[in-house]
């Protein structure tokens, strides 16, 4: 299935090639979670610290359980803040 | 072992931490005004650059000083002021090529960076680096790798 | 001790600049800048007066930090009733000026009166004198902060002053310091403009040498900032990206309000984000960003500096906006960008440059320039009223061009210098003004962060993320992750933020420590600075008194707790897209809870048992 993975800030270096800007599509199994995605693309567990699926948090402990689906938007952000 | 101040002007964010450092440890009072050390700051370019006394050898300020109130700290290489013996004539601030070396109304003589007798305040107060303390003999170390790693970008593995 | 312990109070009436003591029994109470102002502010005026005549006052604060080693310690506050929403306005500013005042042995100027033509205030330590200030009137922010330089002849002065927009009266015109640091909410600017003050220029030697415990001071402070560098966000995050890397988090959870609300997500953000600031442009191969910036004494440094593509129409032979100056921070950029639906970031860019060069609040701006936009979209407005110009949304010639008007108060500019309050409710849609009490609130859905509503609606200076920014923990999980969907928990989130805030503000030092800082890291700081008991409980108690006494002179000005409310289209109108489709803020259960832990009556006034426990 496929489903919209988008890194942002220091993350950004982590995308792979053919990404456009912060996102790149990709081509998943049925049920990957985040977690697995997170493993896949090797992003450092200290920098994975929001996670969205589509704009909606994953907390942590929920990361290796929530199975993804067809076309979710899966966002990671490391620590960040402003305003 | 000297040790020298090695400013990184790149590195440096234009926040007055080394001024209030060097105040403080040398006046006891927070007070820019009174810094030995100085940020400039070139608001159109977006750039920032701490400047200090660099210590020279055959330094200027000591060998213009009429009274021999400047003398070499051998344990740092400063070149120190002896307050006790400075008269204030500020022929020093005169023949300095570079102004770090200033005149203190408060006092009637003259002030410069004495590292802090080898523990530079700024250095240690400088929140990126811009400011470090390192061997004498070395400062340009860094850049020398940095150069020497874009040279030594090919795994030997492959030939 | 911290404080100077004097005040300069300059009568610009009589042109007296006079010394006198800072009172220390208000000082044990109210700390500093934001709360010990306000106190002097509250005792002295006519909470009715007209924020614009001579009997208002106007206040320059620093707190009792200020000036010193401890990171951030450079912060100073302009307080004064607001003209854009007649409510208590207190304005932050970073930048140099605030240290520069405590370094001329100042804690605060007090100004009152109105002075017969236009003057600047010239501080050289002890010394202090009003001069005339003819032949700076009708100069912008920059050029007379180069005038004033020049006159002097002293480099190292530092000068907070008022552009064309205030004099102008543009009711959300900024005290700008050091060229791009703003005292920006609430009109703080018009208020100096109304008094023919036109700018403060200040040069200190003394230094800042009153500190209780010198050895535990120096001690706490380099704590305070071991802390900050070890943090991801206050250590990486906010000098790589600054405030701007909220933009693309803000949009992928549905609450960018953008184009004057209407929706919730925009899909131009992540080209006005801090990603695409760091981006290599054509014309030049540079980035946006030049490089990032420290305010006085601050070990974060988050300030953007930045310049325009030379070759971006906005600049076209204009040379005098190709340097590098202050650039896009998260709140200006969504309300110049997201909130007119405008995707271009040099656009972008230069309007912030000209907000800046002529002192006005780009939030507000930005948010009155979507009002405008939805208004022309409708019909409500028409080219006969823009002077020509087609509001269209997304149209950054339109932004561009009526920023330039706004800064000079010429044309639709000056109906545009008065905020989307009285725009709307001049063309007969008062619905479709983005405000609270009359500010425009900043860049947050509150249908996309519940806490947020609570946060804009009990705002005393009107609607602003500053005074309870609980997006830290309904989004970015600062301290800790709380859903931004859910009302529950909202009311004391609120409070505590409100109260921790105003305690900070209070200090001397940037609300963005607390990104890593909480009280405990904080009080430790302020009482190895001052003489008397500041623990973090004393510091909490003193927040809520702050927050209470703001209040109450809300109360006495004639506000009520109906005025506690949002926009209807936050109540009523539900997201469209994203997390928090469908919808809608819940203030109406937050609100009785907020009141009930406050202390205050159903109708939100403060009941007697709370003004005894707090000493109002």
């Amino acid at each position: 299935m496929k489903i919209t993975l988008k890194l942002f800030a220091t993350l950004t270096t982590y995308l792979p090639a053919g990404a456009h800007k912060h996102e790149v599509e990709l081509d998943v199994p049925d049920g990957t979670t985040p977690a697995a995605v997170i493993t896949q693309f090797n992003l450092p567990r200290d920098l994975t610290h929001l996670v969205l699926v589509n704009g909606t948090y994953v907390a942590p402990g929920e990361r290796d359980k929530r199975q993804l689906r067809e076309h979710d938007d899966l966002a990671i952000f490391p620590p960040i803040a402003g305003g | 072992m000297l040790r020298a101040l090695k400013l990184e002007p790149e590195k440096c964010t234009g926040c007055l931490q080394c001024e209030m450092a060097c105040s403080f440890e040398n006046e006891g009072i927070f007070n820019p005004a009174k810094s030995r050390i100085k940020v400039f700051t070139f608001h159109n370019e977006g750039r920032f650059a701490p400047y200090t006394c660099t210590q020279c050898a055959e330094a200027w300020c000591m060998q213009a000083c009429p009274v021999d109130a400047i003398v070499v700290n051998p344990q740092t290489g400063a070149k120190d002021v002896r307050a006790d013996v400075c008269v204030g004539c500020k022929v020093c601030t005169i023949a300095c090529p570079f102004g770090t070396i200033n005149y203190s109304q408060d006092t009637g003589k003259v002030i410069k960076c004495d590292l802090c007798g080898g523990d530079p305040a700024c250095a240690k107060a400088c929140p990126t680096a811009a400011i470090t303390y390192v061997d004498a003999d070395q400062t340009g170390y860094d850049r020398m790798r940095a150069w020497a790693a874009q040279t030594a970008n090919t795994s030997r593995v492959q030939h | 001790m911290g404080w100077t312990k004097k005040i300069l109070r300059v009568n610009l009436t009589d042109g007296s600049c006079k010394s006198e003591p800072l009172n220390m029994e208000w000082a044990a109470q109210y700390l500093g800048q934001r709360g010990l102002a306000t106190k002097y502010l509250v005792e002295e005026i006519d909470p009715k007066v007209d924020p614009l005549s001579p009997d208002n006052k106007l206040i320059m604060a620093t707190g009792p930090l200020t000036g010193t080693m401890a990171s951030t310690g450079g912060r100073y506050s302009v307080i004064t009733k607001g003209p854009l929403t007649g409510a208590v306005a207190c304005s932050n500013s970073g930048g140099f000026i605030g240290a520069e005042m405590k370094n001329a042995g100042w804690d605060m100027f007090i100004f009152e009166g109105k002075a017969a033509k236009p003057v600047y205030l010239h501080v050289e330590n002890d010394k202090a004198e009003l001069l005339p200030a003819d032949d700076l009137w009708g100069k912008s922010v920059w050029a007379t902060d180069e005038l004033l330089h020049q006159k002097h002849q002293d480099p190292q002065m530092r000068v907070s002053c008022v552009g064309r927009a205030a004099e102008a009266g543009c009711l959300y015109a900024a005290v700008i310091n050091d060229l791009h640091r703003a005292a920006g909410r609430s009109g703080v600017g018009t208020v100096m403009a109304a008094k023919n003050l036109k700018a403060v220029a200040v040069r200190g030697t003394l230094g800042v040498g009153n500190i209780k415990d010198p050895a535990a001071f120096m001690k706490a402070t380099a704590a305070g900032k071991k802390v900050l560098a070890e943090n991801a966000v206050t250590g990486q995050g906010l000098p790589t990206y600054g405030t701007q890397v909220l933009m693309n988090v803000i949009n992928e959870v549905g609450a960018l309000p953008s184009r004057n609300t209407r929706d919730v997500q925009f899909e131009g953000a992540s080209k006005i984000s801090a990603e695409a600031m760091a981006e290599p442009r054509k014309s030049d191969g540079k980035p946006n960003l030049t490089t990032n910036a420290a305010c006085f004494g601050c070990t974060i440094a988050c300030g953007r500096i930045s310049t325009i593509d030379k070759e971006h129409f906005t600049v076209e032979n204009k040379p005098e906006y190709w340097g590098a100056s202050g650039g896009l921070e998260y709140e200006a950029a969504w309300a110049l960008g997201a909130a007119t639906g405008v995707d271009d970031l040099d656009a972008l860019t230069y309007a912030n440059f000209i907000c800046n060069e002529d002192g006005f609040d780009p939030i507000s701006f930005g948010s009155t320039v979507g009002a405008a936009m939805e208004l022309y979209q409708i019909g409500a407005l028409t080219d006969k009223e823009t002077d020509g110009i087609a509001l269209n949304f997304g149209s950054a010639e339109a932004l561009s061009k009526v920023a330039e008007l706004t800064a000079r108060g010429e044309g639709f500019g000056k109906e545009l210098g008065l905020g989307s309050k009285r725009l709307c409710e001049k063309y007969g849609h008062p619905e479709l003004s983005m405000t609270v009490k009359g500010q425009e609130f900043p860049a947050y859905d509150p249908r996309g962060i519940q806490g947020m509503g609570l946060t804009y609606a009990t705002s005393n200076r009107g609607a602003c993320h500053l005074r309870s920014y609980t997006v830290a923990s309904e989004i970015l999980g600062i301290p800790e992750k709380t859903d931004p969907l859910v009302t529950d928990g909202k009311a004391g989130l609120v409070k505590a933020f409100q109260d921790a805030t105003a305690a900070v503000d209070s200090s001397g030092l940037c609300l963005f420590t607390t990104f890593a800082w909480t009280l405990d890291n904080i009080a430790p700081q302020v009482g190895a600075a001052c003489e008397g008991d500041w623990s973090v409980e004393k510091m909490a108690e003193v927040g809520e008194r702050v927050w209470n006494l703001e209040r109450d002179f809300n109360l006495a000005a004639g506000f009520t707790g109906k005025d506690d409310t949002l926009p209807q289209r936050l109540l009523k109108e539900a997201a469209k897209t994203g997390p928090a489709e469908g919808k809608v803020n819940g203030l109406e259960k937050m609100l009785p809870e907020y009141y009930e832990l406050r202390g205050w009556t159903s109708d939100g006034a403060l009941t007697a048992e709370t003004r005894q426990r707090l000493g109002l």
